[in-house]
């Protein structure tokens, strides 16, 4: 969807390399953080459309990253991942009641048209 | 391994026999002491009754009732008939004692418990030797060989009236009679001895046969807790390198998508080979996303999430699910459930049993590339078991291959990775379930999977999952 900022949040580098390249290739515009805080204040300084959020985090656990985003005076939608696909994650998220869950390995199609019906 | 015990159990031994030992010795001990004092106690017992029975016996002499006062030895003859039988009731009254009898001062027999022996002179060995004063005080005479009784102690005790000696009274004990008394009751000392040094090897024994249980059952609660921490090392060591694969696969996924729209920009018919050779890329990276996923699987039989549920609901899902995508491939699916197993609940896994059925589905696909038929089928035996069938109207296996099935990266098919029917027959079976495969070929395979029906309300935890709690499903 051009024009549409994502941004990516996983402490894995490469992994977040891929998927912020895979945006670019599709024309959103993609931006790359590898913890909470650090992703946190991206979403608050640039225009940011939508988050995408690893829930297994180090520094800050991905549900609790979501709840912060949207109490945030303009909140994004946020779409969490997780290698971890067992139902207990998902309802944890689900509970949260703060966004989509997608289980990881990310399907490329899936997660484009996740994305672009979350911001229609 | 078990050395952290061994030296308990070498202690444990070691006490248990000291104590034995220490039990055994005081019991040997104490039976000698016991023993050796047992002759002195016993002939100073005979001889305080010896003299008692004298004393009654001149008392009566002294004071008999309806005897003049003033005794004569014509008188005492008289007297025989009343003595008598009071000297006969003493003598059989102990075994020890052989003979009790009135005797004159010059040694004539006046009476005795054996009637016989009345008016018999003792012989002078009795009293030969003695003075007046010896008449006079009781005493304690060893003889040997006397009236046939072999050796006797004779016990003697004087009959005096103001200072006049009237009769001594005789009372013979048996020395073979005592010392076999004596001996007798040694023996049984000995005996109860003997029996307490049994009875502690026994309690030992015992003691030594449940000491030994309770240590080699703690061994093997010690063994499979390390056997189940080594599991959960491993499990550990599973799920990372199955984390640190699947991120670099996913974004070898993402690049494969990128490059394959940056192809279709360019769109030459020189890039169509290289766009075949990324969708070749593209599935060896979900063969090796499906391996990952599997060999977790596989590798973590311990690990799972137990339920409750109706099978028949399980069954209904996954065919729905499947449908639509086994229609794009021309194949009918049949599921015909019993009604009595309708309602029927099982107690295991939900997610993984769904993993096999949708493997199971997957196989069946594959085997049907023109079209077919899959059928499924539930039904319950009752008391028994919840009968599930999958049939497929394909090629079949060959019977051969069919008996290499469930072996582990072993496939029919190009593409398989030979773990999808191993890794349900660990599942089912830790279910406490059974599965078994039969086909033909040009004909079909059929897959029959038994499953342990499962008492609604009832709760268990597998002894090496970590402690997941039960979900009760709507009913």
């Amino acid at each position: 969807m051009a024009g549409k900022t994502v941004i990516i949040i996983d402490d894995d580098r490469s992994f977040v390399d891929a998927v912020a390249e895979f945006f670019e290739e599709f024309d959103y515009r993609a931006l790359k953080a590898n913890g909470g805080c650090e992703g946190l204040g991206l979403i608050r300084r640039d225009g940011v459309d939508v988050a995408i959020i690893d829930v297994n985090m180090p520094d800050m656990d991905g549900v609790e990253l979501a709840r912060k985003i949207a109490e945030l005076p303009q909140p994004i939608p946020t779409i969490l991942i997780s290698s971890d696909d067992s139902t207990e994650t998902a309802d944890r998220c689900r509970a949260a009641g703060t966004g989509i869950f997608l289980a990881k390995p990310l399907d490329p199609e899936v997660l484009l048209e996740t994305v672009s019906r979350v911001l229609a | 391994m078990g050395t952290k015990r061994d030296p308990l159990k070498n202690r444990l031994l070691l006490v248990g026999v000291a104590g034995v030992a220490v039990v055994a010795a005081l019991a040997l001990a104490t039976a000698e002491l016991a023993v050796g004092k047992i002759g002195p106690i016993e002939r100073d017992r005979v001889r305080a009754n010896a003299f008692h029975r004298l004393e009654h016996v001149r008392d009566r002499v002294l004071h008999p009732d309806g005897l003049p006062s003033r005794l004569t030895t014509d008188a005492i003859l008289e007297a025989n008939e009343a003595l008598h039988p009071l000297l006969q009731r003493i003598a059989v009254e102990s075994s020890v004692y052989t003979y009790v009898m009135v005797v004159s001062p010059n040694g004539i027999i006046l009476a005795h418990s054996k009637e016989t022996q009345v008016r018999t002179t003792l012989p002078a060995e009795v009293f030969g030797h003695l003075t007046l004063a010896d008449h006079l005080e009781p005493r304690e005479t060893a003889l040997d060989s006397w009236f046939g009784g072999g050796k006797i102690i004779d016990f003697a005790m004087p009959v005096v009236l103001d200072q006049e000696h009237l009769a001594t009274v005789h009372l013979g004990v048996s020395q073979p009679e005592l010392a076999r008394r004596i001996a007798e009751q040694q023996s049984s000392i000995y005996k109860w001895a003997k029996f307490t040094v049994a009875g502690s090897v026994a309690v030992l024994c015992v003691a030594a046969l449940v000491a030994w249980r309770l240590i080699r059952s703690a061994r093997e609660v010690e063994v499979a807790e390390r056997r189940h921490d080594h599991l959960a090392e491993v499990g550990k060591l599973a799920d990372g390198l199955v984390h640190e694969i699947r991120n670099p696969l996913n974004a070898m996924r993402m690049q494969v998508a990128v490059i394959r729209n940056q192809l279709k920009k360019l769109d030459e018919p020189a890039l169509e080979a290289t766009k075949a050779q990324l969708e070749r890329l593209e599935a060896e990276v979900l063969r090796l996303q499906d391996l990952a996923t599997d060999f977790l699987t596989f590798g973590r039989p311990d690990v799972g999430h137990t339920e409750q549920f109706t099978l028949a609901e399980l069954l209904r899902d996954v065919a729905n699910f499947l449908r639509p995508e086994l229609e794009q491939s021309q194949i009918r699916l049949d599921l015909d459930i019993e009604s009595d197993a309708q309602q029927t609940l099982v107690r295991m896994d939900r997610g993984k049993l769904r993993q096999v059925l949708l493997n199971i589905a997957t196989n069946a696909e594959h085997a049907m590339p023109d079209g077919g038929t899959l059928s499924v089928g539930l039904s319950k035996r009752e008391g028994r078991d919840l009968h599930m069938t999958l049939s497929d109207s394909g090629c079949g296996i060959s019977q051969d291959k069919l008996t290499r099935v469930f072996d582990a990266f072993f496939s029919t098919k190009d593409e398989g990775n030979g773990l999808g029917l191993s890794i349900a027959k660990q599942i089912v079976e830790a279910a406490d379930g059974t599965i078994g495969i039969t086909s033909e070929v040009g004909r079909g395979t059929t897959v029959d999977i038994n499953l342990p029906l499962s008492r609604p309300g009832k709760s268990g935890v597998h002894p090496l999952q970590p402690a997941a709690e039960p979900n009760e499903v709507d009913a």
